[in-house]
């Protein structure tokens, strides 16, 4: 009997004892080792989903946000039976199984099978509980208003990396750095919360774009490309004294949610990435600097009867004989013969003057990607046909931009703005971050500006080119363009296409929207008064509405009513 | 105190002390488990936060492209007849002075301004 107690004890003893050891061998020798391990399975390093910061009109209207989604992934050597799940996965995703098959069966140990899938979709992928399927939760970029203002938004990557537009030039702004976060879970996987934040913002961006503008703006621009057959059209409205693009659209356009669709021509913003002969919109540079020094005044008289001009051996005629016709007359009929002879009074040192301080041949340093600089040859370099071809907006090439910027000096008083189209960054505490800053600098004397203010109001009143542009109840001050393209098999202008467009401002005294609209290529009629004046006219006269700009006439009219006491 | 006095206290003390130091380790366990039992409830609604934040996400979306100025247009025109202002009919209305109320007369220019 003593014998066993004593062996029970021993074995009890030794028991203890081996405890005691493995306890020592936990806690003391191998203890970072089993911390370590005991960390690896507890504690799990989670990536916080990274937010871009949201896009939103100058109304705090939403045009780029995002979307909760989940991306599928697939580990090949936990599948068994790869053509099963590749089965069930094509018939929950509506998706070829020999794509899906052929990750599935790939040498690597993780694969994407689809990227940013919709929660609803992920969850039938989920039902189906296959073996070495993954999720991992991603960020989709959503554009809820589709095409508008695709080319000046822009759009992001896979990777919500910002690829065109806002998005790319800004993208530094609206991206945020991608964290981990440790998260401690238990043997089943299932985490505990300490409680902590996990999300991660960018900065949102505002704009100067107004949707209501930009909807009016690109639906006009959309029939008008439909009436006139267009190959491709530009339109932008800018407010003259600050430079905000208020609308900017060019045609053809595509959809934000899939740009991928169409090819990259569709997807290049015409505003400030192609460049074009002006034409007689560019008879602002002639004309203005010729008032500005005092070449002429607006009653100058200058014989235009002979229908045409002869500059370096080259003849340029007028669309019609015109007679002698004062400066203000020149302008009012864009004649071409008129608008050289000032040229040639000017001298080609003074034109070129000119065109630099209006800022033609550089970058307006307009805030989107892929802005061009245009196109002008120092005065050295010009032929002797220059100063004729130049005087009327030929051997120039331009951006629309530019040339609207041209006309709001006009329209402000003389000051050179610089267009943008990002008037605030805010942090997502709503802190400013960066804030657009206009700077206009003085071109031209407020005097020569009003003079040429006045003579751009007669382009659209009865014997000008453009009544067609005229608004009802408030007038527009602008200038039509008709330019021949170049035809690139015989490298000289063409006799059939034709740029045509229509540049201005309205009110045209106390202007609000100034604007541009130029068609390339439009058939059944080319001239800028007849295709780009009645778009300009259409989209001024809806924007000034919207924009509840009352009519010149209003108090003459009794349009105005006042509250007072007698009211009865 | 006397002696007999002393070893009963000492007798005493002997077992409360064993039922508050069982006492002190029960209540830790008891707290250490509260607070787990807390981060998981905190886990929880943190996955129903995440839930009703992509619920609001899509909610918001939807939101933001059934306001879509050209959407709402075309309802207005299509769906119920309305068409956009004619510049030519609309009456302005101003107050004569800051601090008053709106007033207008159906009659154009039954008051002129006095001052915009």
């Amino acid at each position: 009997m003593k014998r066993r107690s004593i062996i029970l004890s021993t074995v009890i003893a030794f028991g203890f004892f081996a405890v005691i050891l493995r306890l020592a061998d936990i806690m003391l020798l191998n203890h970072q080792w089993f911390l370590l391990k005991a960390k690896g399975q507890q504690i799990k390093r989670e990536a916080i989903p990274v937010k871009r910061g949201v896009i939103l009109d100058r109304r705090g209207r939403e045009l780029a946000i995002n979307l909760d989604t989940e991306s599928i992934y697939c580990d090949p050597s936990e599948i068994a039976t790869p053509d099963r799940v590749a089965s069930a996965l094509s018939n929950a995703m509506n998706k070829k199984p020999d794509i899906i098959l052929a990750k599935l069966v790939s040498k690597n140990r993780f694969n994407w099978i689809e990227r940013k899938v919709s929660i609803e979709d992920t969850q039938k992928i989920k039902d189906l509980r296959l073996k070495g399927i993954g999720f991992a939760p991603d960020i989709k970029r959503f554009y809820p208003k589709g095409s508008l203002a695709s080319h000046l938004i822009g759009f992001v990557g896979i990777d919500n990396n910002g690829l065109e537009g806002v998005e790319r030039k800004f993208d530094k702004y609206l991206s945020a750095r991608a964290e981990k976060i440790s998260v401690l879970r238990d043997a089943r996987g299932n985490s505990l919360s300490e409680g902590l934040s996990r999300e991660i913002k960018g900065n949102n961006v505002i704009l100067t774009i107004d949707e209501g503008l930009q909807y009016i703006l690109e639906k006009n621009l959309d029939d008008a490309v439909l009436h006139w057959k267009a190959a491709s059209a530009t339109a932008i409205m800018m407010d003259p004294y600050t430079g905000e693009v208020l609308a900017m659209a060019s045609r053809p356009t595509f959809d934000l949610n899939s740009p991928a669709d169409v090819t990259a021509a569709r997807r290049r913003n015409r505003a400030v990435t192609d460049c074009y002969e002006p034409g007689s919109t560019f008879k602002i540079v002639v004309g203005t600097a010729a008032l500005e020094e005092g070449v002429v005044d607006p009653d100058t008289r200058l014989d235009c009867s002979a229908g045409y001009i002869e500059v370096g051996g080259k003849k340029v005629k007028d669309a019609h004989r015109l007679g002698v016709l004062t400066f203000k007359e020149v302008i009012q009929k864009s004649s071409n013969v008129g608008t050289i002879k000032v040229g040639l009074r000017l001298g080609k040192e003074r034109i070129y003057r000119y065109i630099k301080k209006f800022g033609f041949g550089e970058k307006t340093g307009f805030d989107l990607p892929g802005e061009v600089s245009g196109w002008i040859r120092s005065p050295e370099r010009w032929s002797g046909t220059s100063i004729g071809a130049i005087s009327i907006g030929q051997e120039v090439a331009v951006t629309p931009l530019q040339v609207l910027r041209a006309y709001a000096a006009i329209a402000n008083g003389g000051f050179l703005v610089k267009p943008h189209v990002v008037s605030e960054i805010r942090s997502p505490a709503g802190d400013v971050v960066y804030k657009a800053v206009s700077e206009p600098d003085r071109i031209f004397s407020e005097k020569t500006t009003n003079t040429f203010r006045k003579i751009l109001k007669t382009v659209t009143e009865e014997g000008g080119t453009a009544t067609g542009a005229a608004v009802d109840g408030n007038q527009v001050a602008g200038k039509t363009g008709t330019a021949q393209l170049i035809d690139p098999r015989t490298k000289r202008y063409s006799k059939d296409k034709f740029v045509s467009s229509f540049v201005g401002f309205v009110p045209a005294d106390e202007p609000r929207i100034a604007m541009i609209v130029v068609i390339h290529e439009p058939k059944g009629s080319i001239y800028g008064g007849v295709v780009a004046g009645p778009v300009f006219k259409k989209i001024a006269s809806d924007s000034l509405s919207y924009l509840s700009v009352p009519r010149d006439d209003f108090e003459e009219k009794r349009l105005l009513l006042v509250s007072t006491r007698d009211v009865k | 105190m006397s002696l007999r006095k002393r070893s009963r206290f000492i007798g005493l003390l002997k077992p409360v002390s064993v039922a508050v130091l069982l006492f002190l380790i029960f209540a830790i366990v008891w707290l250490r488990s509260s607070v787990v039992s807390l981060e998981y409830s905190l886990s929880n609604l943190e996955k129903k936060k995440t839930e009703l934040m992509r619920d609001k996400k899509i909610l918001v979306a939807e939101q933001a492209n059934l306001l879509y100025v050209g959407r709402l247009q075309n309802v207005a025109v299509d769906g119920s007849g309305l068409a956009f202002p004619d510049r030519v009919k609309v009456i302005y209305v101003a107050k004569a002075k800051d601090e008053e109320a709106l007033r207008t007369s159906l009659r154009t220019g039954h008051t002129i301004a006095e001052g915009r």
